[in-house]
């Protein structure tokens, strides 16, 4: 907080208690938290492997739906990070991929629950740290089921079977 | 520091619908997911296409990053009080902002009667879109 030393002390000692007041609420209503915060007690490395046919095949404007994970299923997912060349070179797979970052802003990611409900619709440069001041996405959602949610692209993108998406998950079993 | 955390969060999107003009207003379009007055918006994020090149409702182009500042959002609720005063939409976008999300503190807005306001005209064209993700909760 920054002190304005022609602002009376009082004043300023009121502003600072009203921010504190504030996120002190937003942090008891579990919508804020300290960038310090540790998200999740585990993390999963989660992708999303293009392929050249299937359901996996790159289409414009097509749901690529993402693989059941036993693990994440009714897991509280607690951030969310796609990760860029920055972070990660390639992806590890078999074989390597390359992460198409050029077109992470052609792109979003829907989470989606056990009960269809949407939980959360995101552009996936929105989940690129590098891309945000190096701040990780926090989010707190439960009972997403990772086989009905997606990601789709809705630019032109130069998206082949030599992409994948890595994401991370963080969260709580 | 404190961080937003997403518990809900969906994109909305103010189509500019006609030629460019400062001061000219235009308004959210519904969104079905949640234009029963049900939410609280607590954190917002703008997308210039930069950052997201299109709308998925829409498939109009995201405007330019250059011309975010030419964008002022007003959040309104079901009253047509407004909340928020024509905000820069440069505040809203994190990758020119640090990675920071702007925060509320639970606002009822109303989506359809929130608008954003030119206040200059760049580069921006009647086939693009401004782009917005809100989180929100659902109001008990």
């Amino acid at each position: 907080m920054n002190l304005n030393r022609c602002e009376p002390v009082s004043m300023q000692t009121e502003r600072q208690v009203k921010v504190a007041a504030y996120f002190g609420a937003m942090n008891a209503a579990g919508l804020t938290a300290d960038f310090s915060d540790r998200r999740g007690i585990k993390s999963k490395f989660v992708t999303l492997d293009f392929q050249a046919t299937g359901p996996k095949a790159y289409v414009l404007r097509k749901d690529i739906y993402l693989d059941v994970d036993l693990e994440l299923q009714g897991a509280r997912i607690m951030a969310i990070e796609l990760l860029g060349t920055a972070q990660m070179t390639v992806v590890p797979l078999s074989p390597v991929k390359d992460p198409p970052v050029a077109s992470y802003a052609n792109g979003l990611l829907t989470l989606v629950d056990d009960c269809n409900k949407k939980l959360l619709t995101t552009p996936l440069a929105n989940l690129c740290r590098s891309l945000n001041g190096n701040k990780l996405t926090f989010t707190d959602l439960q009972h997403v089921d990772l086989s009905r949610s997606y990601v789709s692209f809705i630019a032109a993108s130069g998206i082949s079977e030599a992409n994948a998406l890595p994401f991370v998950f963080y969260f709580n079993p | 520091m404190q961080n937003v955390i997403i518990t809900r969060s969906t994109l909305i999107e103010a189509r500019i619908v006609s030629t460019p003009a400062a001061l000219q207003k235009y308004v959210f379009d519904p969104n079905p997911e949640i234009d029963r007055n049900n939410i609280l918006v607590y954190g917002i994020v703008g997308y210039s296409a930069t950052q997201l090149a299109a709308s998925p409702m829409s498939n109009r182009a995201a405007i330019p990053q250059a011309d975010v500042p030419n964008i002022a959002l007003t959040i309104q609720n079901a009253q047509g009080t407004s909340l928020i005063d024509r905000m820069p939409m440069y505040n809203t976008v994190r990758s020119l902002n640090g990675g920071f999300v702007v925060t509320f503190a639970d606002l009822p807005m109303n989506v359809t009667r929130s608008f954003i306001e030119l206040t200059g005209t760049g580069t921006l064209a009647n086939t693009q879109s401004v782009i917005f993700e809100i989180y929100y909760k659902l109001r008990s």
